[in-house]
């Protein structure tokens, strides 16, 4: 689980698999609350052969699955689920902490399109609290949210 | 291995099936993790076994939700926000920031007079008098109130009163980035601060009770990919004091809208974000809500054709076309309608006056002088976009909307001699004095089509002025049950009056937060 500082001193908002809590401060919520995703598949490491009955198993479930060319490489040719999904049987959209870990967190990838005209990481409706695959999709167009009600466009943003 | 969860403010640590997860990783299976799906399927059938549970869920995180949620911390309840779509916000994050206060400090300085009662009177007029009245008074009483608790989590207000269609003063304060999300994102880091939980891609499938029918705790779908309605998982979260329904408005439902009305189809834009559909409303009735006034969806009359959503027209024209320029008929460059009325006035007469017997539409054209832009900075996107366009002459407007000039001409003559005589002879706007300098006047002018499209919805579920619920045939308030924001119906009436939605919202979200944290001595004597 990735914590971000967004306030100040102890005060800690943590953005998890259980969703976005505080921690350092009047919690309700110990960090060892959230679930084991995204952190605990650092420490099992990469199993090849059952990653590979992995994905086998969820093509049979949820039939083939189209992949970007970029993220080809990365994820073994769709073979490695875990990668972005950690533990989860995939049907479920990844955990931002899967991509955060090659990308950087929202803040840095907020300072990263800082220049642009209108800054997608970081919208004046919803500042840095947009989970990257609301627009960044592996297994369908990607299409960015501000296209709901805006008609810029991103010169840079991979379909 | 299953147990009942015991009583306790916090949520409980790791489950049976995140463990299982957690193993069905480590050992590389396949079978175990086919296993965890089929077992929190299994989980849902048994009454008994609850995932996790809290004291207060508060269902929706736009406005109404984050107020109730910082309102529920603060009096001690365990908290948690369950929100259907990837994003947190729902329509508020994508509001216009507009918000109407009775005796807001901006209009103390500025020596505006006002009141609740005067704010009432409006918003009764708006709504053609089928308002609660009861929920007005409360809703417009807490204004100044719900104002500066915005401003103590730190939302930060520009320094300029507007006053929209149908408020007989300036009363409406605007955020500085013109979006609800300058109110949404600091509310909600504030609830959180204060120790609620936020859960996003979490739907509320139904509200559970018990055989003799009280409301125990909730169904809802984790891991939800919106619209998707296979993705995710069901579990049952357990509530001990209070459900708290802040789910917005369905005008983004074609199918249940048009059910409601027809005319209502496809072809109608809509301002809405993608999430606003009618499930959770479904959900209330399903436990017997009373529903109110349904049918009535309030069009915008200042969205624009060229753009989808809610986009840049709505501010333009708001602030800047319809107060200090003119809407014409594009066939006899004329005005048709008083351009600062409530909506319903507006849109009514657009639908009325700008189709032909076809049905072939004839988009009207709003436009101001230069200076009327001044409130509205963002047209120079709305410029760029193709929504919005600057002319250095009649002749050359005329001539790009295909408008009569003669006619048009002599309108805007006419216009302007009102303006001089501070008095609109043919459709009663209000002309102000302190803001002469910004009426249609010279050259450039800037200029947007305007259409309507779906914005609001004012019906949704009855509540008391305790944001309680009403229950359908006892018309007792339902226990446990909660709801706020514009889930409920009856504060507006049939028309909503501009940038009281905030106002509403922030006020009864309170309200029904506090009372369901409240709610506590009672829900133990029903258990
Ligand atoms: C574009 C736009 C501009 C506006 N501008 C203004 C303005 O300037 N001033 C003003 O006063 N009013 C304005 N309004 C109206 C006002 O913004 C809304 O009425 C208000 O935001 C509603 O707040 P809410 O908290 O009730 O609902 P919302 O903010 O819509 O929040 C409801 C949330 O509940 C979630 N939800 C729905 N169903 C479920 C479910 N089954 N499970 C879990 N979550 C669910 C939704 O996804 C959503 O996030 C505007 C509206 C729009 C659309």
């Amino acid at each position: 689980m990735k914590r971000l500082t967004i306030l100040a001193a102890v005060m800690v908002l943590c953005v998890g698999a259980w969703g976005v809590f505080a921690s350092g401060g009047d919690s309700q919520t110990p960090s060892s609350q959230v679930g084991p995703d995204g952190k605990k598949l650092d420490e099992v490491g990469y199993n090849p052969s059952a990653a590979a009955q992995l994905a086998e198993s969820t093509r049979i479930m949820l039939g083939e699955r189209t992949l970007k060319d970029y993220h080809k490489k990365i994820h073994q040719n769709g073979n490695n689920c875990q990668l972005c999904h950690s533990g989860e049987a995939p049907t479920a959209p990844p955990d931002d902490a899967n991509c955060i870990r090659c990308h950087g967190t929202p803040q840095q990838m907020a300072k990263v399109t800082a220049k642009l005209e209108r800054n997608p990481h970081n919208a004046p409706h919803y500042g840095t609290y947009v989970p990257c695959t609301t627009c960044h999709k592996e297994h369908q167009p990607s299409k960015v949210l501000c296209a709901d009600c805006h008609s810029f466009t991103f010169e840079n943003f991979k379909k | 291995m299953r147990k009942k969860t015991a009583h306790s403010d916090k949520p409980k640590g790791l489950h049976r099936r995140d463990m299982l997860k957690a193993a069905g990783i480590a050992a590389g299976s396949v079978l175990f993790s086919q296993m965890t799906v089929t077992e929190s399927k299994a989980s849902t059938l048994k009454s008994d076994y609850w995932d996790r549970e809290f004291d207060v869920i508060v269902a929706g995180s736009g406005f109404a939700g984050c107020a109730a949620a910082i309102a529920a911390r603060r009096e001690g309840a365990s908290t948690l926000v369950i929100e259907k779509m990837p994003v947190f916000g729902g329509n508020s994050a994508i509001n216009g920031g507009a918000m109407a206060v009775a005796g807001s400090p901006l209009q103390k300085e500025k020596g505006i007079e006002d009141s609740v009662e005067l704010m009432m009177a409006d918003m009764l007029k708006g709504g053609r008098g089928t308002n609660h009245v009861d929920l007005l008074r409360v809703v417009c009483a807490g204004t100044a109130e719900a104002f500066e608790m915005t401003k103590e989590f730190g939302v930060k207000w520009k320094d300029v009163l507007l006053q929209f269609g149908g408020h007989s003063v300036q009363r409406t304060c605007q955020t500085v980035n013109f979006t609800g999300g300058d109110i949404t994102i600091p509310l909600m880091e504030g609830g959180i601060k204060l120790g609620a939980i936020y859960k996003n891609r979490c739907k509320l499938e139904k509200i559970l009770t018990d055989d003799s029918g009280v409301i125990t705790g909730v169904l809802v779908r984790e891991n939800y990919d919106f619209p998707n309605e296979e993705s995710g998982v069901l579990r049952r979260y357990k509530i001990n004091r209070g459900f708290v329904a802040c789910t917005g408005g369905f005008g983004n439902d074609i199918p249940f809208r048009m059910m409601q009305n027809p005319t209502l189809d496809d072809t109608v834009g809509c301002t809405n974000h993608s999430g606003a559909t009618s499930e959770s409303f479904h959900a209330l009735l399903a436990v017997n809500a009373a529903p109110v006034n349904t049918a009535s969806f309030q069009l915008g009359p200042w969205a624009s054709p060229d753009e989808s959503g809610f986009g840049y027209a709505p501010q333009f024209n708001q602030q800047a076309a319809f107060p200090y320029g003119i809407m014409v008929d594009i066939r006899d460059g004329k005005r048709f309608v008083n351009e600062n009325a409530d909506r319903k006035t507006r849109a009514d007469a657009q639908l009325k006056h700008c189709k032909d017997e076809t049905g072939k539409i004839y988009y009207p054209v709003a436009f101001c002088s230069e200076p009327g832009t001044v409130k509205s900075p963002t047209v120079k996107y709305a410029l760029k976009e193709g929504v919005a366009w600057k002319f250095d002459s009649l002749e050359e407007l005329a001539a790009h909307f295909g408008i009569p000039l003669e006619p048009l001409k002599a309108q805007v003559k006419r216009f302007k001699s009102f303006v001089a005589k501070g008095k609109d002879e043919e459709f009663g706007k209000p002309i102000f004095d302190f803001d002469r300098s910004m009426y249609l006047d010279k050259p450039p002018y800037y200029a947007m089509r305007a259409w309507p499209k779906v914005h609001f919805c004012q019906g949704g579920v009855n509540i008391n002025t305790k944001a309680e619920v009403i229950h359908m045939q006892s018309r007792q308030a339902i226990p446990k049950l909660f709801a706020a924001g514009e889930i409920t119906g009856g504060t507006h009436g049939e028309s909503r009056l501009g940038s009281c939605a905030i106002a509403e919202t922030l006020v009864m979200g309170t309200i029904a937060g506090k009372n369901a944290a409240l709610n506590k001595a009672r829900s133990r004597k029903g258990e």
